[in-house]
């Protein structure tokens, strides 16, 4: 076979090789067989905002999707980031340091969350 | 004369540390070692949370980092000799179950 022949193979086979990546990832109903994943977004709203509830320092009456952690509950730089990590822990997933750190509002959260394909 | 760090340490830092120090509390597989590092670290941060002398500031971090390593170091050791879920631990888990099947009942 000349050198070109097996170029055209090659290449041919990545290709098939990629559509058939694309193909598994890509549909909702894939996904649905595996785990949990691909959570609804009134899931993670409520799981978000039990959280927040359960909270020690925080007032469940005030708790509500627009809440600002600082602003509207009232918790300090440290207690966000305890909130941040009960997130983390409820649905199994690492937030690295930056993106938590952008974590403001419990729609912020439930925006991130809704996001991570792995979170359960 | 001791010598601190003479620029003040970040905020972010402070928070970055922080967040490692609860991170890694989790990894000790006994409750009660589990627990009690998640409590050490919430609390003395939170004791120390208006302190502004950035001498003392340095001192404190400085020992967060020595625990930091500590706790990593004995998370791991714990880890390795695992033993059997506490009853406790059931029914913080049986509350995440409830919560989730609450979520699936709104959704």
């Amino acid at each position: 076979m000349r050198p070109t022949a097996l170029r055209t193979i090659f290449v041919n086979a990545s290709r098939a090789a990629q559509y058939s990546y694309a193909q598994r990832t890509v549909p909702a109903v894939f996904t649905r067989f595996y785990s949990a994943g691909g959570l609804s977004r009134s899931d993670i709203e409520s799981r978000v905002l039990d959280i927040l509830k359960g909270f020690d320092k925080i007032d469940p009456q005030k708790v509500a999707l627009s809440s600002h952690f600082s602003n509207d509950l009232g918790l300090d730089s440290l207690d966000t980031v305890e909130v941040v990590m009960a997130i983390e822990e409820e649905f199994s997933v690492e937030i690295p340091d930056k993106e938590a750190d952008e974590i403001k509002t419990a729609q912020q959260a439930v925006d991130y969350i809704s996001k991570r394909e792995d979170a359960h | 004369m001791p010598t601190f760090a003479t620029q003040s340490i970040s905020k972010p830092y402070i928070l970055h540390l922080y967040r490692n120090l609860l991170r890694t509390s989790r990894t000790f597989t006994s409750y009660n070692f589990r627990q009690y590092a998640f409590r050490r670290a919430r609390d003395s941060f939170h004791a120390h949370a208006s302190e502004t002398d950035p001498n003392k500031i340095a001192e404190l971090v400085k020992k967060a980092e020595q625990e930091l390593l500590v706790m990593k170091r004995q998370g791991l050791l714990n880890s390795m000799y695992s033993t059997e879920h506490l009853v406790v631990e059931d029914s913080i888990l049986a509350k995440k179950k409830a919560r989730m099947a609450k979520a699936a009942g709104v959704a």
